[in-house]
């Protein structure tokens, strides 16, 4: 039986489920399944400009693994680029940094440092609101 | 005292994208609901903005922080000082709109 996989740390949610191709070729087909630290990698190591090394602390894994990790996404990426097929961003080892709510009402993100036990979202009162971690819990590897 | 990181320095401006390089901060009063807007001087630093605008805003007595998005550093930061980070994906709203819904509860 090999290791079992470290959970790698999460920094936020990612604000979307995935994303589809359009234009003539983008005809319906299997979906490329991306893992949320996939996602994460592309995130930290292309938007936020970090080295590998940094982005490896942050996630609480080795270098090489965020190196695997990010080849493996980068791949994805082009196999969704090249053959017209749509990004879903589901799945993996990951554990967010601090508990993530949603509110259903206004669409905004919020944490709760304070562990209020009921919760209601800060900008418009909403009682709507779901834990994004809850997600977590469906994931499979 | 709420925090929202603003475009400019009126009701109509937008919601900046970015809390450490935002131009204004607008900070809104939960009580009695006024609010001013104050300048963001940490913007132009060249590294650790974030960590000189959470110290500024820790110092004006924000408990909560508006904006659409947290860099890295920040967020542990904001963490570790229990400060309620909220982010607002839809970024096309106005910090009128955000200030009605604020006021709304």
């Amino acid at each position: 039986m090999p290791r079992p996989k470290i959970n790698r740390k999460m920094v936020t949610p990612p604000k979307f489920k995935g994303f589809k191709p359009y234009g003539y070729y983008a005809e319906e087909q299997a979906p490329v399944s991306m893992l949320f630290e996939e996602y994460e990698t592309i995130r930290l190591c292309d938007y936020e400009l970090l080295s590998q090394s940094e982005v490896a602390q942050f996630m609480g894994v080795s270098r090489p693994t965020v190196t695997r990790i990010y080849e493996s996404a980068r791949r994805k990426v082009a196999i969704a680029f090249s053959e017209a097929r749509s990004i879903v961003i589901e799945g993996g080892n990951v554990f967010f940094d601090s508990n993530w709510f949603h509110c259903k009402n206004c669409k905004s993100h919020f944490n709760n440092p304070e562990n209020h036990k009921k919760l209601i979202c800060p900008v418009c009162d909403s009682k709507s609101v779901l834990p994004v971690n809850h997600a977590q819990n469906n994931l499979t590897t | 005292m709420i925090a929202i990181t603003s475009t400019g320095n009126t009701l109509l401006a937008g919601i900046d994208k970015y809390f450490a390089r935002c131009s204004y901060f607008l900070l809104f009063n939960e009580t009695d609901g006024s609010h001013i807007f104050i300048e963001n001087n940490c913007r132009t630093a060249k590294e650790n903005a974030g960590l000189l605008a959470v110290d500024m805003l820790l110092k004006k007595g924000v408990r909560k922080v508006i904006s659409g998005e947290f860099g890295m550093k920040v967020k542990s930061v904001l963490d570790e000082k229990k400060i309620q980070m909220i982010l607002i994906s839809d970024i096309n709203k106005t910090i009128n709109d955000i200030i009605t819904l604020l006021k709304g509860k």
